[in-house]
């Protein structure tokens, strides 16, 4: 970027936003740090930085709590960063109605709690929600411990403001919660990444807030008798809201089972008890019965494995595949990820397996490259998909992260050569290094 | 207009019917105007007569049919069974349509991933009763659901009463084979409920057919619940019972269906079938709860007391399956049943913020008395989708041309009101020209984007959705009378 360049961002949105330079290696991109961070509190403001941008090619990335930032391929370039946490007004709560909009940079704990001053929810889940911003989340399609009942954040979504990468403010949908008016743009750029267009507001339609919780603890010694009786457990009218496998490095039993539910104090009560019996029917006791605060604290836990500061995982890979093949994948994993220490995440009724590493273990890089490839194999002859969310540069300089050969590729790269023609925004960082 | 409508000589139509015909048949194929009448119409008020209709087996041969018309630069329709009352599935001038009558069969139900995998034509209702056979469901259900297609759905993004709970199709689509304008074959989502990349499945439901046409879908299927309640909540006018689906919601209590039927709706259909709504009603709700027992007995007292507390003059319970579906029938034959009123309608699918609902239909009374039309409202209430129902009588001189004339200052109210145009039938031909209402250029150049991507010759169901200004205009005909009930 050149001082001109700056100097035309700067006289787009003034002086006062441009951050000092000195802090610009804390929004560095996975080593890649800016020239230039512009701190956001205004739509017009992301409008005038992407048309600078674009008339100067100049690469952007949107920056909510920079929480997620480690997702994705090394972007080839990183001019400006858009950070968007003071973009964080709510800007029409209608509990009555159940919807509410706000500016993208609200923090997920932010939102929750102005919902939840009305008794309504907003179930989305993210680890670090007290950082991670409602843009964030929607770009990166988080989700947490109860998304196999209220599912990816875009399933809430109904309407949206997106800046293009030329600046232009174009909305999706609306503020109703049924609406087929147009085409439903609010899916394409939930998960993009921020390749496509620069979320500035977001309305979703909230649920009736649910007054009891409870997580049920079981400890397992195999895995197929877990991945079984979660299959049993989900099959139930009382089924819980989420389930959980965890392995137990060096723990009391093999596996932990955890269950999550959450709703009305009778039907909570009704579940717990439920499954507990079913569980006991097949000869495992629940060793721990949380309620209330402290089941909400333990799925906020879970919610934030490999997310708190102690607990960052060097390696990261998120597999999804469909719930019968759950203990074959699993098995694979173990097969192919040889580090002794890996902390394995299932979530049987939705399909998805988070496996985190404290260490790289000293595999070498074009071992664990094979390895991820075999899995990958093996996943995708089931129809399932396999990530690489955390790992060292020297990795991500050699793969792409996402897979890359996707068979709906070639349409993503139209889509992409659609929305953000000279690829200025977040260059590289998705599938296919889109 | 394109270089195919242009040169449509005899000659050239012969050989591109030949081509068709080589590929799916000669019985599947039909070109004689006699036979194409039926295709001239969907549920909507618009017709115009497609130049083929063909019946493809596979999407093998619905490939080999885009590459035809991909290289003549035909446009193509998608079919399901014709129930759209938006104008979706009218061909224009020079096109075809691609019916699904052929592909109905339901491939696969597997019941520990509560998944099916269908062929596009496969009807909505037999695939639920089929997968209630495994004490499952198929959530989505439009009042035609008897006849719509999956397909079709997916085009629309289809909704239904029990999509308040439940959401619209696009929260119950995992995977979608879709065949390309180019003939290419390709597939959108996954089997897994969170696929990487960009959201195409997605953004692929709810586009009207002009993206792709779907060969191959794969649901989610959702578990049958333990209970089931339906309170029928009788009012004296139409007010008082928007102000209970106001306080059942605010009560906190989401229900799995919350019906409206007004006076006139209930004459119609106690005229026809015995639903158990009181004639003298001013309005009747269905509220549907289902769940747990526990779920539902929790919140039974409280729907009761907003029913009764809102003005009620009786509230009742059906619990036991024959008596819900009486009341169901009642509700989904509503339509129908307007044949007995007048022996046309045009249906209005505005959506409104809940709390505007009292508010709206007072303007859509006014509307309609304004423009001395008799309007029925239906209506999904429970998430603010209005159904003011035009009945008339077409033979009428300039009926028609005043009912379009109120549906259009209801539509241009519902948008004041900060809702939009329509809820779950989609914009079609019939409200393209609306579209400025609530999405300015740039919105609407960004959706093009969208469609550029996938139909970059914009030959798959071109001249719908956007306002006229685009290639492939439809010179539609409004319909003769009697083709709507």
């Amino acid at each position: 970027m050149t001082s001109n360049t700056a100097s035309l961002v700067e006289k787009a949105v003034g002086a006062n936003k441009i951050l000092d330079p000195h802090d610009n290696q804390e929004y560095q991109v996975q080593g890649v740090i800016p020239d230039l961070v512009v701190s956001i509190d205004e739509e017009r403001d992301i409008s005038a930085v992407l048309l600078v941008a674009s008339q100067n090619n100049l690469s952007v990335v949107p920056w909510g709590g920079g929480t997620h930032q480690f997702l994705g391929n090394i972007p080839s370039q990183v001019d400006i960063v858009l950070d968007l946490s003071k973009y964080n007004r709510v800007l029409d709560f209608q509990p009555a109605d159940l919807t509410v909009t706000v500016e993208s940079g609200i923090t997920l704990s932010d939102l929750k709690t102005v919902v939840s001053s009305s008794d309504k929810l907003v179930p989305i889940e993210s680890p670090a929600a007290d950082k991670a911003t409602i843009g964030g989340i929607l770009a990166t399609g988080r989700s947490g411990p109860l998304r196999y009942t209220y599912g990816l954040p875009k399933d809430w979504l109904i309407g949206s403001r997106v800046v293009s990468a030329t600046g232009d403010v174009s909305k999706s949908g609306g503020k109703v919660v049924k609406n087929v008016t147009g085409y439903d743009l609010n899916k394409l750029y939930c998960g993009s990444l921020g390749t496509l267009g620069v979320i500035s507001e977001a309305t979703f339609k909230l649920a009736p807030h649910h007054p009891s919780s409870g997580v049920s603890i079981a400890g397992l010694d195999s895995l197929d008798i877990a991945c079984g009786i979660s299959s049993l457990l989900m099959s139930k009218v009382y089924s819980p809201q989420g389930i959980h496998i965890l392995n137990n490095n060096g723990g009391v039993a093999n596996y932990s089972l955890l269950l999550f539910f959450c709703g009305r104090v009778p039907a909570v009560l009704r579940r717990v008890r439920e499954c507990a019996n079913l569980l006991k029917e097949n000869g495992i006791i629940v060793t721990e019965q949380l309620a209330d605060d402290q089941a909400n604290e333990m799925i906020e836990h879970i919610n934030n494995m490999g997310h708190s500061d102690d607990t960052i995982p060097a390696c990261e890979i998120k597999v999804n595949i469909m719930p019968d093949n759950f203990l074959d994948v699993w098995r694979q994993c173990e097969t192919l990820l040889l580090e002794s220490q890996l902390e394995f995440i299932g979530d049987p009724g939705f399909g998805t397996i988070r496996i985190l590493s404290s260490t790289t273990g000293g595999t070498p890089d074009n071992v664990f490259i094979e390895n991820v490839s075999a899995l990958r194999q093996f996943v995708s002859e089931r129809n399932g998909t396999v990530t690489i969310e955390r790992c060292s540069s020297s990795i991500k300089e050699q793969v792409d992260v996402w897979g890359g050969t996707h068979p709906e590729l070639s349409v993503m790269e139209r889509v992409k050569k659609q929305f953000d023609p000279n690829g200025i925004l977040n260059p590289c960082r998705f599938m296919g290094h889109l | 207009m394109n270089e195919w409508v242009e040169d449509k000589t005899k000659m050239t139509v012969k050989t591109f019917i030949d081509e068709l015909q080589e590929i799916v048949g000669i019985e599947n194929v039909i070109s004689h105007p006699d036979d194409l009448l039926v295709y001239e119409y969907d549920g909507s008020v618009d017709s115009n007569i497609p130049l083929a209709v063909v019946f493809p087996s596979s999407a093998d041969e619905v490939s080999r049919i885009l590459k035809v018309t991909h290289g003549r630069g035909i446009p193509v329709v998608g079919r399901g069974s014709g129930t759209g009352l938006s104008g979706g599935a009218i061909a224009p001038d020079g096109g075809i349509q691609i019916a699904f009558t052929k592909m109905t069969r339901i491939l696969e139900v597997n019941v520990e991933n509560r998944t099916a995998t269908v062929e596009p034509g496969v009807i909505n209702l037999d695939l639920d009763n089929h997968v209630r056979e495994f004490g499952l469901r198929y959530a989505p259900d439009p009042s035609s659901q008897r006849a719509c297609s999956i397909g079709g759905n997916i085009a629309e993004n289809a909704g239904g009463p029990h999509c308040l709970a439940y959401g619209t199709t696009t929260n119950h689509v995992l995977e979608i084979e879709s065949v390309l304008e180019d003939g290419s074959i390709v597939k959108l989502g996954g089997l897994s409920r969170d696929v990487p990349g960009y959201d195409l499945r997605g953004v692929f439901v709810g586009s009207e057919g002009t993206f792709g046409i779907a060969t191959k879908i794969t649901v989610r299927l959702l578990p049958l619940p333990e209970m089931v309640k339906t309170f029928l909540g009788i009012f004296p006018d139409i007010e008082s019972a928007c102000t209970a689906v106001s306080a059942v919601i605010g009560h906190g209590i989401v229900p799995a269906a919350l019906e409206m039927i007004d006076a006139l709706s209930i004459k119609a259909v106690q005229s026809v079938t015995d639903a158990g709504f009181p004639d003298d009603a001013g309005a009747v709700l269905l509220v549907e709860l289902e769940g747990l027992t526990e779920e539902v007995e929790e919140v039974t007292e409280r729907v009761e007391s907003s029913l009764w507390d809102t003005g009620a003059t009786n509230v009742l319970i059906a619990e036991a399956p024959e008596d819900r579906e009486r009341l169901w029938v009642g509700r989904k034959t509503a339509f129908g049943a307007f044949g007995t009123i007048a022996p046309n309608y045009y249906l209005v699918d505005g959506v409104v913020p809940r709390t505007k609902l009292t508010q709206v239909l007072k303007k859509v009374s006014e509307i309609g008395e304004r423009y001395g039309i008799t309007i029925a409202n239906v209506f999904h209430a429970g998430d603010g989708n209005l159904h003011p129902c035009m009945l008339f009588d077409e033979r009428e001189p300039g009926v028609l041309d005043r009912a379009m004339k109120a549906a259009s200052e209801m539509m241009e109210y519902c948008v004041e009101v900060g809702g939009t145009l329509s809820g779950e039938h989609g914009i079609g031909l019939e409200k393209k020209e609306y579209m400025p209402l609530v999405f300015n250029e740039i919105d609407l150049s960004q959706m093009k984007k969208a469609r550029d991507a996938f139909a970059p010759r914009n030959l798959l169901n071109p001249g719908k959705i956007f306002p006229d200004g685009e290639s492939h205009a439809i010179e539609a005909h409004r319909a003769s009378p009697g083709l709507y009930i």
